[in-house]
């Protein structure tokens, strides 16, 4: 008689063979810093970039007839999301758009609205998210762009996150997320630790897999390989360095990037990372094995700071506690043994 | 629910031939299409090799699959032979040449292709907006179900669709009129998305018998899948086929023409939810917006539900569509009816009446969740599990006994003769039940007669031995 | 040489079998066998019967609230 009882054992299946055929929804981070893209500009140019984070873009759309995805670009000045587009701000683009055909760099043909041989989910997506991404390309102040080395990376995870936070959580539609990440590495960058772990430990927590595709020259950004490691993500990085070419990028997003979350359990994952977990001095970028710690925010440096102040949560560190640290230990006198 | 439809598109799919399976590939939108009834592990699969130009080599899938997750991708793989897709040689697996050209035309797009639709460039000068067509959807498909139904509505079908009813198996002709069967009342309880694709399979199968291709067919309900609602589309680009295909789907309220003559077609929304999940997805904020512009019908979009279930068996529906009602009718003993309401009561007699047409009580069940009030919706249980039990209970009741049409062997002579007789009864599958203790067996009424020559075999090789 | 009797074969439980054992005390014509404590051979014409006298049996012992209400407004 137990085959008829309703009241629902939440029973696990043990095998978990069946698929839930749950859609999901993909957030999208371009680096639109353009001086990193001059610098690889003889591996791939940006128009091919675009053209296959399109095709990647279309693929995703593909998988499920509910699948969304969300489009974010960000370079030294800010972040900004692409796609979904404000409303009303789509109409008055296409009319812009429509009016003056030759707004767009490298020759790129205006999208027309009689051609209609695509998909027309496809099309719409495709085109806003070329208009609003050179449209963020043209605008930087190319000068400007080259003296600071701050990126928003920060920021724009925070952005995917709220925009995530939005459609899965608060309005209950039953979908899985994830976020990849399009880096193109700069040598000079600095990122924002603290705001970059903060939300990667959101993401942790909310179970959304962070990707990191890294097309670039620079130095592997560890605390990216952590990101990756930690929220169950992929890290790949297609640069010439790894004997692996940008010019691909379209294969490589549609080979490895292409698995959604409800899939992932089931397949090996194609990450390449051997993640440095030790710690490294927040001054002289070296590893430690012993240091110092800031007693606030918990932050390692090898040597003392010369401002007396910790370089992440700016704590002033008072005279007598530094002037403790350079003491030598006590050596305890030994009593003589006075034998018998 | 979706599922349900998925099964039974992907069987017609699988049982067509390779050379039409190809055909059928030369068209995007019908790739895209089928990509999607794919599962998950296959879809991944073939993008990853669409722009790969060489065959990728079993060792590769087989490394990138978990060795936990084995048995799916046995399945996936399977499916996909089936369908033409992957065919397989040696050490590598080929992707269709045909299938990869077009869904990679379909992501990429800019070839000129008209499988997707071609919308009109002149105006309409009688054009009609999205309310107008969600109007004239429901009002022909609920024609439809109410003829089914019984309840007089003042119109009738047009023959193409009691044609179709007919040769569907869901109403048989009765004295003079058409009367509903039992496969008949388990349509009336899926929901629309299925009920539709019943009928479109139906369509198709019938089809084969009118001489249309079925390539054509197939193509032009993919591409209705893929249009976008609100806008004309030209019939320049369908075949003839497709042509003709668009009086019959005109029946249906799939799609509106204003007159038979017409140059253009507007698709409603269930041609275009036709291959995307239950109807319109609402979010909260979605569900907020509607209310307060006091938009669209709930019928046809069948998310809005309207039957509170009380652990006492009873029954209040908040509708007043005589269709749900009469549904409704089938199963619940409804007692009392209000502006806005009927109540009623669920029991004993009831269930087994639905029981007796046909109907099985996971129908029952699901149907009463599926259309579960909003505030039902939001408690651990959407339905109360004592009404839920007792349903499943009483459908039990209906078949205490299991009774099966057989023959009973008995008076063997001794336990070794039962013994060879019983075994080779059983290596030929047709035991069905066997007491050795009393030397007696029952098979099927089919299998007998070789027992029996058996048995008259081994008393001649018993004789000849003994003489 | 072994004997083949056509007939219908019963599953069901114990108290149903014991239900049917019944019924063919007063009506003879209805099992033809009885196998074990679950399954029994009856006569292939009489499966209809035996369905709807069971039924019957069964409806006896059910309460049923609408009878109750009938009887009720009856009297």
């Amino acid at each position: 008689m137990n085959a008829i009882d309703g009241t629902s054992r939440q029973l696990k299946d043990t095998e978990d063979q069946t698929l839930d055929d749950t859609p999901s929804l993909l957030s999208i981070i371009i680096d639109a810093h353009v001086p990193s893209w001059e610098e690889i500009k003889s591996q791939i140019s940006i128009s091919e970039a675009v053209a296959s984070i399109l095709v990647f873009i279309n693929a995703h759309l593909a998988l499920h007839n509910s699948n969304s995805v969300n489009v974010i670009g960000y370079n030294a000045s800010g972040a900004r999301i692409l796609y979904p587009p404000k409303s009303g701000v789509e109409s008055t683009r296409s009319k812009e758009r429509e009016e003056r055909s030759e707004s767009v760099s490298d020759g790129e043909q205006a999208p027309s609205k009689k051609d209609h041989s695509m998909y027309r989910q496809f099309k719409t997506v495709d085109e806003v998210v070329q208009t609003e991404l050179w449209n963020m390309l043209n605008h930087t102040n190319y000068v400007e762009e080259e003296k600071q080395h701050n990126s928003a990376i920060s920021g724009a995870l925070s952005l995917a996150l709220g925009f995530i936070n939005k459609h899965v959580f608060v309005d209950e539609s039953r979908m899985r997320a994830r976020i990849l990440l399009l880096t193109v590495g700069h040598k000079n960058e600095t990122i924002q630790y603290i705001p970059t772990m903060n939300c990667i430990f959101a993401a942790q927590k909310l179970k959304i897999p962070v990707d990191v595709c890294k097309l670039g020259p620079g130095s592997d950004q560890v605390f990216l390989q952590q990101a990756c490691d930690s929220t169950h993500g992929i890290y790949m990085d297609i640069s010439e360095k790894n004997s692996k070419t940008p010019k691909g990028l379209v294969q490589y997003l549609l080979s490895g990037f292409i698995s959604d979350p409800s899939l992932r359990p089931h397949i090996v994952l194609p990450t390449q990372s051997n993640v440095d977990f030790r710690a490294a001095c927040f001054l002289t970028k070296q590893v430690v094995d012993i240091g110092y710690v800031c007693s606030v925010c918990l932050c390692i440096m090898s040597q003392i700071p010369s401002n007396r102040r910790c370089p992440t949560c700016d704590t002033t560190y008072s005279e007598k506690t530094l002037a403790g640290l350079g003491r030598k230990p006590l050596k305890k006198k030994k009593k003589k043994v006075v034998k018998p | 629910m979706t599922s349900q439809f998925k099964n039974s598109i992907n069987d017609y799919l699988e049982g067509l031939p390779e050379a039409v399976l190809t055909r059928l590939y030369q068209s995007p939108a019908t790739c895209l299409a089928v990509f999607r009834l794919l599962p998950a592990l296959a879809r991944t699969l073939i993008m990853g090799m669409i722009f790969n130009p060489d065959p990728i080599a079993v060792a590769d899938v087989d490394a990138l699959v978990k060795p936990s997750s084995q048995r799916l991708k046995l399945e996936t793989q399977k499916k996909l032979r089936l369908l033409h897709i992957f065919t397989e040689t040696q050490a590598h697996i080929i992707i269709n040449p045909t299938f990869k050209k077009n869904l990679r035309a379909a992501l990429v797009g800019g070839d000129q292709n008209i499988s997707f639709g071609v919308p009109c460039d002149t105006e309409d000068k009688h054009k009609v907006d999205v309310a107008f067509l969600d109007a004239h959807a429901v009002s022909q498909w609920e024609m439809i179900l109410h003829f089914m139904v019984g309840t007089s509505i003042g119109r009738t079908p047009s023959d193409g669709v009691l044609n179709l009813l007919k040769h569907s198996g869901l109403m048989e002709p009765e004295r003079g009129g058409l009367r509903i069967t039992n496969a008949g009342f388990q349509f009336l309880l899926q929901d629309v998305n299925a009920q539709i694709w019943t009928l479109l399979l139906q369509y198709l199968n019938m089809s084969e018998y009118l001489q249309m291709d079925p390539v054509d067919v197939l193509n032009f309900i993919f591409m209705l899948g893929s249009l976008e609602l609100g806008q004309d589309y030209s019939l320049s680009a369908l075949s003839e086929t497709q042509k003709h295909m668009l009086e019959d789907l005109r029946d249906y309220g799939i799609v509106y023409q204003r007159k038979a003559s017409s140059r253009r077609f507007y698709p409603t929304r269930l041609a275009t939810t036709l291959t995307s999940e239950t109807a319109a997805l609402r979010t909260a904020s979605q569900s907020m917006e509607a209310a307060t512009q006091d938009t669209i019908s709930s019928s046809v979009a069948a998310d809005s539900g309207f039957i509170i279930l009380e652990t006492n068996f009873r029954l209040y529906a908040y509708t007043e569509s005589p269709l749900q009602i009469a549904v409704l009718n089938l199963f619940v003993n409804l007692k009392t009816r209000f502006a806005n309401m009927v109540t009623g009561q669920i029991n004993r007699d009831s269930v087994r009446f639905a029981l007796s047409n046909g109907i099985t009580a996971e129908q029952i069940i699901t149907y009463l969740s599926v259309h579960a009030h909003p505030r039902m919706k939001g408690m651990e249980h959407v339905l109360p599990p004592t009404v839920v039990d007792q349903i499943k209970l009483w459908q039990l009741e209906m078949d205490r006994i299991r009774a099966t049409d057989g023959y009973l062997f008995s008076e063997f002579k001794n336990f070794d003769e039962y013994k060879d007789v019983s075994t080779y009864a059983k290596e030929l599958g047709v035991l069905l039940y066997e007491n050795p203790g009393k030397r007696k067996f029952v098979s099927t009424l089919a299998g007998s007669q070789q027992i029996v020559e058996f048995v008259k075999r081994r008393n001649q090789k018993h004789r000849s031995s003994a003489n | 040489m072994p004997k083949a009797t056509r007939g219908v074969l019963i599953e069901c439980d114990p108290s149903i079998k014991a239900l049917i054992v019944n019924i063919d005390s007063s009506q003879h014509n209805i099992i033809l066998d009885e196998l074990d404590d679950t399954h029994l051979m009856i006569h292939p014409s009489m499966v209809e019967v035996v369905k709807q006298k069971l039924n019957k049996m069964l409806a006896e012992n059910t309460y049923n609230p609408n009878e109750e209400a009938a009887k009720a407004t009856g009297k």
